[in-house]
């Protein structure tokens, strides 16, 4: 009985070493390294919001994702990392692929075909009221599913 | 022992679809400062009296009939609020012997500075929790040192500033 415990436990850790193995040798979608994106302030003298729109001066991260077969992608909220604490009244990710098509936080995830799409990512945030002086920081997920 | 083999295999489901899931999980991230800074509203122009109608030596907001003038202000992050002296802006040319300001308020703790020709106030506003926001009063006073002061109309500018 102990003995077949102990094969069948080995059997176990070898099953799990070899899903890892695969699952991280070859996962759906890969990404090259993101150039972070540049947040800027909007919204009166004393700024309310922090955006990455080009337009008011900022820049949009820029990402690629290589996925082997089509995939479907969705990206969390704006998860704040650095920077005087807020809670904002809005936070949104928006991922926009050249096609036009975008998915934002809380949307349906987006279709990717496979090969390299680059993803451009916008960020949104809104405090509501005047934001503290510091440096901040945000950072979105990605998650991939078949 | 079957059992066993039912439950261990619920555990290598469970952990296989967890690492799925999070395999092909990134990162993006946007960085981007607040600059410090404060901003004044439109300020509350205040009122000037007199110690003595029938003979003048001192003009101030501080004694009865005068008014403080005032001016909110709201700061996202610590700054260094100065206080200028009065500066005569207008009336017959006197050469007083002091002008001083004093600037306070009821809102911004702490805030308690004066000036004058010498030495102009500096104060920091600490903005610990969030932003800092309130009224500034500021009063002035030119004393003439006992000397009449002609009849005329008097004016004089305090500068509030901040910095960064």
């Amino acid at each position: 009985m102990i003995r077949r415990f102990f094969l069948f436990s080995a059997f176990i850790l070898t099953a799990n070493l070899t899903i890892i193995k695969s699952a991280a040798s070859e996962p759906l979608c890969t990404f090259s390294q993101a150039a972070p994106g540049q947040l800027v302030t909007q919204g009166g003298t004393l700024p309310k919001k922090l955006i990455t729109l080009a337009s008011a001066g900022g820049s949009p991260t820029k990402i690629d994702a290589t996925c082997s077969q089509s995939a479907n992608i969705s990206v969390s909220a704006p998860i704040q990392v650095a920077g005087p604490e807020f809670t904002p009244v809005s936070a949104v990710a928006t991922v926009t692929i050249p096609s036009g098509s975008s998915t934002k936080n809380g949307d349906a995830p987006l279709s990717l075909p496979a090969g390299t799409t680059p993803l451009t990512i916008d960020f949104a945030i809104d405090r509501g009221r005047s934001l503290r002086a510091g440096n901040y920081s945000y950072t979105v997920k990605f998650t991939v599913v078949p | 022992m079957i059992r066993h083999l039912l439950i261990s295999s619920a555990f290598v489901l469970a952990s296989t679809v967890t690492f799925v899931a999070t395999a092909n999980a990134q990162d993006a991230s946007a960085n981007g400062p607040v600059a410090d800074m404060c901003v004044f509203s439109e300020p509350t122009i205040g009122q000037l009296a007199v110690n003595d109608t029938s003979n003048p030596t001192v003009l101030s907001s501080s004694l009865a009939g005068g008014t403080a003038a005032q001016v909110d202000i709201t700061c996202n992050g610590n700054a260094t609020l100065t206080v200028s002296p009065p500066i005569q802006t207008e009336g017959k040319t006197t050469t007083f012997k002091s002008l001083t300001a004093k600037a306070t308020s009821k809102d911004l703790v702490g805030l308690n500075v004066d000036s004058n020709s010498t030495k102009p106030g500096n104060i920091n506003i600490n903005t610990t929790e969030d932003t800092a926001s309130g009224t500034i009063e500021v009063n002035m006073t030119a004393d003439n040192d006992g000397k009449t002061i002609s009849p005329g109309q008097y004016t004089f500018t305090v500068t509030l500033s901040s910095t960064p």
